[in-house]
C-alpha cells in the first residue's frame, strides 16, 4: 500500500471525528430545546403543542444518536484499517 | 558489477529515507510534539489542542468542551476545559510539564476548606500542598468567569487523587475542586472542524 494510500486512511478518520463532534452537539442541542420545551409545557396554562414540539425534537434527538452510534462504529473501522496501513508502511 | 552494486546501495538509501519521513509524519519534519511515547499518530486527536466545540468521549459519555482557561505562570501553560454532556459536566485539565498530567475535575464551590496547612483531610484523604501561586489566565467558550485575568491557586495531592483552590480575583472566594488523575488513552477526541 502507497503512502499516499495511508494518508487519505487518515484523512478519512479525521473527517469522521469532526462529523462525529458535529452530530454530538447537534443531538445536544435538540436534547437541550426538548428538556426547555417540556418544562415550558408543563407549566399552569402552557399551550399544548408545547409538549408536542418538545417531543419532535426528543425524536430528533434519538434519530441524531443512532446516527452516532453508527459513525462510531464506523470510525473504530477505519481506525483499524489506518493500523493495519501504517504496519504495512513501517514494514511490520 | 560496481555500477550494479552502487545502485543496491541507492535503491536502500532512498528506501530508508522514505521510511523515516514516513515515521516523521506528512511534513517530513516532525510537526507538533506527539502525544505521549505510546500514541504518536495525530489522528486521535491532541488533547493538548482540545478548545471549544471539540468533543470528547469519556466514561461513556459524549462531553463536549463548553469553555477554555488557558493559564500561564512563568512561560508554564496548561489548560483546564469545562466538559458538559447532558446533566453530567467536568473540568479536564491538561498539563504537560515533565510528562503530560491529564486531571477530571469535580468542583465544590462553598467548601469550608480553605488552602494554608502544608496537609489538608477531605473526605477521609490526606493531601498534601504541591504548588501554590498566581497565574494569567485567558477564558474562551462558557467558563462562569471574566475573560481574563489573575487567579491565585493551591494545589494539593495524594497520589492520583488531588486538590485544588482557585480564587479569581482577590474579592472572590475559594473555589474547591477535587480530582483524579487518568490515562489520556482513555479519553476519545473528535475534534470540531476547522483544526
Amino acid at each position: 500500500m502507497s503512502s499516499a494510500g495511508l494518508s487519505e486512511a487518515e484523512a478519512t478518520e479525521r473527517t469522521l471525528r469532526e462529523q462525529l463532534a458535529d452530530l454530538v452537539r447537534a443531538r445536544s442541542r435538540a436534547e437541550r430545546e426538548a428538556r426547555r420545551l417540556a418544562d415550558r409545557g408543563s407549566l399552569a396554562g402552557a399551550d399544548a403543542s408545547l409538549e408536542e414540539i418538545a417531543g419532535r425534537y426528543r425524536a430528533q434527538a434519538g434519530r441524531l444518536g443512532e446516527e452516532v452510534d453508527g459513525l462510531r462504529t464506523s470510525l473504530r473501522e477505519q481506525e483499524a484499517r489506518v493500523e493495519h496501513l501504517r504496519a504495512e508502511a513501517s514494514g511490520a | 558489477m560496481l555500477i550494479f552494486v552502487l545502485l543496491i546501495v541507492a535503491g536502500i538509501v532512498v528506501f530508508m529515507r522514505g521510511r523515516d519521513r514516513v515515521a516523521a509524519g506528512p511534513d517530513g519534519g516532525g510537526g507538533a510534539p506527539s502525544l505521549g511515547a505510546s500514541r504518536a499518530e495525530p489522528t486521535a486527536g491532541d488533547i493538548r489542542a482540545l478548545k471549544p466545540g471539540d468533543v470528547v468521549n469519556y466514561d461513556g459519555g459524549d462531553f463536549i468542551v463548553e469553555g477554555t482557561l488557558r493559564l500561564e505562570q512563568d512561560g508554564f501553560r496548561w489548560a483546564e476545559h469545562r466538559i458538559v454532556d447532558g446533566e453530567r459536566s467536568h473540568w479536564l485539565s491538561v498539563e504537560d510539564d515533565e510528562g503530560l498530567e491529564v486531571v477530571v475535575w469535580e468542583r465544590t464551590r462553598g467548601g469550608s476548606l480553605e488552602p494554608g496547612p502544608t496537609s489538608l483531610e477531605h473526605q477521609g484523604v490526606t493531601y498534601e500542598l504541591d504548588e501554590r501561586g498566581h497565574a494569567n489566565f485567558t477564558a474562551e467558550g462558557s467558563t462562569a468567569t471574566a475573560g481574563g485575568g489573575r487567579v491565585e491557586f493551591a494545589d494539593y495531592e495524594a497520589g492520583e487523587r488531588r486538590l485544588s483552590f482557585e480564587r479569581y480575583g482577590d474579592e472572590a472566594g475559594w473555589e474547591m475542586g477535587t480530582g483524579q488523575v487518568i490515562s489520556e488513552h482513555i479519553l476519545d477526541i473528535y475534534p470540531s472542524r476547522g483544526t
